[in-house]
């Protein structure tokens, strides 16, 4: 018997490859994905922190990102000051749909639980603790809170609350700010989760099946060629992360993700420590469940390259000691890196292409990957089956890029 | 970063044969190791001043043993010897994350020759987790090395010729050892015998060991399993033992209880090779050879230009083939540099290479009668741990291959089997042999553990400074910090 | 074979005193250390696990998950069930640390570092 040809392929097996298999194998598509287990696939590399207003505004992970390239504008002589970049706090529409994502979560772990028998290990806790250092942290800090509209979990702390908030940080700060909706979930069980649930809901998956390239029939993609062969589908949905913009370059289209490499370093279990989760423009800090304390991350262009190295890793132990000065004296347990799928604007990359049928893009998440999976997962599946998405796709989709640069041409 | 033209980590048997070659071809070769003073695990040297140390040596092992750390002491300056110093991460290019007592630095050699041998295997049964069962190695070292008992009576189980050793040396320290108890069974062993006879020295070595036990009124259970341990106020009180059939498997009809406060067992050894894999060396399942070992070629280098792979940590074949191979690896990288000629290298590689060879006949030999057996991979009751540092059951662990968890990778992520502080060095040969059991993949299907850096304990603070050093000075014994 | 030899000695528990020791402990060369608020001493070079066990201490630690008492297994560093506190550091191996003058050594209970952030319970 023929194996039915699948409506839609999936390239990428992680957590968002798995969440949107999940979501349209719910809706009756025959879904099947495909992955090829390539060193520093996200997914592994991630805290599992979920930090929509963090992440939205720059105070999250990616702090240690935006002082990088603000230095680097300032160098290129963009800006009269590094405090003047406002680059870090993200538009609504993002952190709309992280915050709506994030919500989603403790519902969908309760049901991951009951149906695939997966803890997701979704704990919430303290929230997200960023302590300022310097006074143009605080600047920053102050500029944010300007940003950000009523409603959200974001609150100012002088340093004595903080310390007293958070007894094991440092004495050393000027001040600090305390996003209270922020919580944890395990990464690794979140996207095993999502694969059992989509397994259960029919769909298909096949492991160590790398795509080398997608077939591209005029202005219509048909299916993917593998290295065991050509496989038929209706729409190929390109969630291949830090590898996307490879793949969508074998059928000449753009998808302009690059790999931006995260080391970690985990320590040995603790005693709960930790009421929220750190961030510093030295590391971020989240204690996991069994006790681990994970320390991150670095973001480098290095291309794929995911070997730890000793000044990312004599660093990241820098600014953990900083921040947490009892660290100093436990064990590491492990210490490796992953490839965030980067983009240029710091917003995924959803919906379909311009000028393109049978093709969906479902990549680009850069650091919000596990928190936005859950909604992304949505998106992207009443995209493919042409129900309304429930939240505006526009501000992701891919032909953003081309427009900027026609703007910039021509402005 | 510290530049070096040779490093060797590791100075056992291997690594100092292969440092003496070096030293003596004109090259300062660098060795380290983490324990105070070489010798490695077979050679370990007893604290000195010690009752131990000043003793002669009891054997002939001991006796050679003792003059290649000799003779490594000999070499003086020559060699730069850094001892209390652990490798904890490959970086790429072969650079190495060296942790020292001052601090920690990365070292860049030309040609790295990496001799970090094995340890032992106990696949897991009921009981195994109660103090007072060990390894073989560990019962042997206590009282050879520190001259301490284990315990006051003790059986030594398990598989392999080791084991005769143990049960003899803990016998002669005064601990009433009730059994020695082998997988292997006797007719086997008579049957190889005419292979055994291309090593006589070894065959009358392993005969002289056998009469010594019976005329200590030990006996000898061939073709018999430890299948359980009893344990009363969380110590080990007795264990089970049980005759086996061809495949291992006890039984338990027939089991009978030997009351003992030591269980020394193991069945075998499994290479190290965490720095192996960390320098990006090609892997091959061998089972005759501990399992997973890097591929090398007959000079010792492996899949990685310029990384050599040489004594047990390349494939398990004992200390004579240890200092063959390093001695090898030694002159290879000696010509490599241009410190030796090929003319004077190649008469100097023959000889090593036809004993090698006969050695080999001979533990091929070996290897049949003591080969593992499947049964003991079956020896686990539900709730027996299988992952001693995560505490996860046997029960908890089937179940998660059941759902596809046949690689370390997966499982680990589903059940935490491997996330402990040994990385699985305990769980995963066995794990694994299980995991072919039930499911019929092949070895090299289900894979080998993956090390992640640190492969040695580090701490956050460890890693705050990188420490400069240039040419480290002698040490003078155990530093203030002691071992890391 | 033979069946197994006489039975054993009627104390099934280790003695407190220092009978396992192969050769008496030189005192005017011991190296003091503590071990659980208990004064005991070791021989100069010895590692923790070895002092302990000659000291008739068979437990070195409590998991975490089930409490269950470990001790030595492989005795070279490569099992890490021999972990104990070591002057406030927890995860350290009993086998591979040499006992220094004054060394304050504890069971481990779990993962240790007990006195971390009492205030916030477990």
């Amino acid at each position: 018997m023929r194996t039915p040809t699948p409506d839609v392929l999936i390239v990428g097996g992680g957590v968002i490859g798995f969440a949107v298999a999940y979501e349209l194998a719910r809706r009756k598509v025959k879904v099947q994905l495909l992955d090829k287990d390539l060193p520093g696939r996200a997914t592994s590399a991630s805290a599992g922190g979920l930090w929509p207003v963090g992440e939205a505004v720059g105070l999250g992970c990616g702090v240690i990102y935006q002082a990088t390239q603000a230095a680097k504008r300032q160098a290129a002589g963009e800006l009269e000051n590094a405090e003047d970049c406002d680059d870090g706090i993200l538009p609504a529409p993002f952190r709309d749909l992280l915050v709506a994502s994030n919500a989603l979560f403790p519902a969908l772990a309760k049901e991951m639980l009951d149906t695939t028998g997966v803890d997701m290990e979704f704990r919430t806790g303290g929230g997200l603790l960023f302590a300022v250092y310097d006074e143009q942290e605080q600047a920053y800090v102050e500029r944010v809170t300007r940003a950000l509209p009523a409603g959200l979990h974001f609150e100012r702390l002088t340093p004595e609350e903080a310390c007293k908030f958070e007894p094991q940080l440092t004495r050393e700060l000027v001040g600090a700010a305390l996003l209270a909706g922020e919580h944890q979930v395990n990464p690794m069980l979140t996207a095993e989760a999502f694969k059992r649930a989509a397994l259960l809901h029919g769909a298909q998956f096949r492991h160590d099946t790398y795509v080398t390239r997608l077939r591209r029939e005029g202005d219509r993609i048909t299916g993917v060629e593998t290295e065991g062969g050509f496989l038929p589908a209706g729409i190929v949905i390109n969630a291949a992360g830090a590898w996307s913009s490879q793949l969508a370059a074998t059928a000449g289209l753009a998808c302009p993700v690059f790999p931006v490499r995260g080391q970690i370093v985990l320590t040995h279990a603790l005693p709960h420590a930790l009421r929220a989760c750190l961030s510093t423009s030295g590391c971020y800090i989240a204690q996991k469940l069994h006790g681990e304390v994970l320390i991150g991350s670095t973001t480098e262009r290095v291309g794929f390259d995911v070997s730890v190295t000793p000044e990312g890793i004599a660093n990241l132990c820098r600014g953990a000691v900083r921040a947490l000065p009892l660290v100093r004296f436990v064990g590491i347990k492990r210490v490796w890196a992953g490839l965030r799928p980067g983009t240029e604007d710091e917003l995924p990359i959803l919906g379909p292409a311009p000028g393109i049928e049978g093709y969906v893009n479902a990549t680009g998440a850069f650091r919000t990957g596990i928190v936005a999976a859950p909604m992304t997962a949505r998106l992207v599946a009443q995209c493919v089956v042409g129900e309304e998405p429930e939240m505006p796709l526009a501000p992701f989709l891919v032909e953003r890029f081309a427009k900027r640069e026609l703007a910039s041409t021509a402005g | 970063m510290i530049p070096r033209r040779v490093v060797i980590v590791g100075a056992g048997p291997a690594g100092m044969s292969a440092a003496l070659v070096l030293a003596e071809a004109g090259l300062r070769p660098t060795v380290l190791d983490e324990n105070p003073r070489p010798g490695g695990q077979i050679f370990r040297q007893p604290p000195e001043g010690s009752a131990a140390a000043q003793a002669p040596p009891k054997d002939a092992t001991a006796q050679h043993g003792a003059e290649l750390v000799k003779r490594f002491a000999a070499a003086g300056a020559r060699i730069e010897l850094m001892n209390l110093t652990s490798v904890w991460a490959i970086f790429p290019e072969r650079r190495l994350a060296i942790g020292h007592r001052e601090g920690w630095q990365v070292v860049a050699p030309e040609q790295l020759v990496l001799a970090t041998g094995a340890y032992e295997y106990t696949p897991p049964f009921p009981g195994w987790t109660l103090p007072g069962v060990m390894t073989p190695g560990g019962a042997q070292s206590l009282v050879k090395t520190w001259s301490v008992r284990p315990g006051k009576s003790a059986v030594v189980a398990g598989s392999g010729p080791f084991l005769l050793i143990v049960a003899a040396q803990l016998a002669a320290a005064g601990v009433d050892v009730r059994a020695v108890v082998e997988l292997a069974r006797q007719s086997e062993f008579l049957r190889q015998t005419p292979r055994l006879l291309s090593s006589p020295g070894l065959l009358f070595e392993g005969a002289g060991m056998l009469r010594k036990l019976r005329d200590a009124g030990i006996p000898m259970l061939w073709g018999h399993v430890v299948c359980a341990a009893q344990g009363e106020n969380g110590a080990l009180r007795s264990v089970s033992v049980a005759p086996c059939n061809q495949d291992g498997e006890p039984e338990r009809t027939r089991a009978r209880t030997i009351e003992v406060d030591t269980l020394a067992i193991g069945y075998g050894f499994v290479p190290r090779i965490e720095l192996a894999q960390l320098a990006g060396c090609e892997l091959e399942f061998r089972d005759d050879l501990g399992g997973w070992i890097p591929k090398t070629n007959s000079e010792g280098e492996s899949s990685v230009p310029k990384v050599w792979v040489v004594g047990d940590g390349g494939g398990v074949s004992g200390s004579v083939v240890a200092e063959l191979e390093g001695e090898l690896a030694g002159l290879a990288i000696a010509e490599r540099l241009g410190c030796l000629d090929s003319a004077t290298v190649a008469r100097r590689k023959h000889p090593l290479l036809a004993r090698l060879a006969k050695l080999r006949r001979f533990r091929l030999a070996l290897d049949t009668v003591y080969r593992i057996r499947p049964g003991i991979a079956r020896l686990a009751a539900k709730d027996t741990l299988v992952c001693r540092c995560e505490e996860l059951t046997c029960e908890e662990a089937d179940k998660a291959v059941g759902f596809g968890g046949n690689d370390f990778r997966t499982l680990k992520v589903m059940s935490r089997l491997g996330m402990g502080p040994c990385q699985g060095r305990m769980c995963w040969p066995a794990m694994m042999r299980r995991i072919a059991d039930r499911t019929g993949h092949s070895m090299e299907h289900i894979g080998p553990s993956r090390f992640r850096p640190p492969v040695r304990p580090t701490t956050v603070g460890d890693l705050l400074q990188l420490i400069p050093f240039e040419d480290h000075p002698e040490p003078a014994g155990a530093s203030a910090r002691g071992a890391r | 074979m033979s069946a197994s030899r006489s039975p054993a000695s009627a104390e099934g528990s280790r003695p407190s005193t220092n009978t396992s020791r192969l050769a008496s402990l030189d005192r005017s060369r011991a190296v003091r250390f503590n071990f659980d608020w208990q004064e005991l001493e070791a021989a100069p070079g010895e590692t923790i696990a070895v002092a302990l066990l000659a000291a008739g201490v068979s437990s070195l630690r409590t998991t975490s998950k089930k409490g269950e008492p470990r001790g030595l297994f492989c005795n070279m560093g490569v099992c890490f069930d021999c972990l104990v506190e070591v002057d406030g550091h927890a995860n350290q191996r009993a086998c591979q640390t040499i006992v220094r003058a004054g060394m304050q050594v504890r069971t481990q209970r779990g993962h240790g570092y007990t006195d971390v952030a009492p205030e916030l319970g477990e």
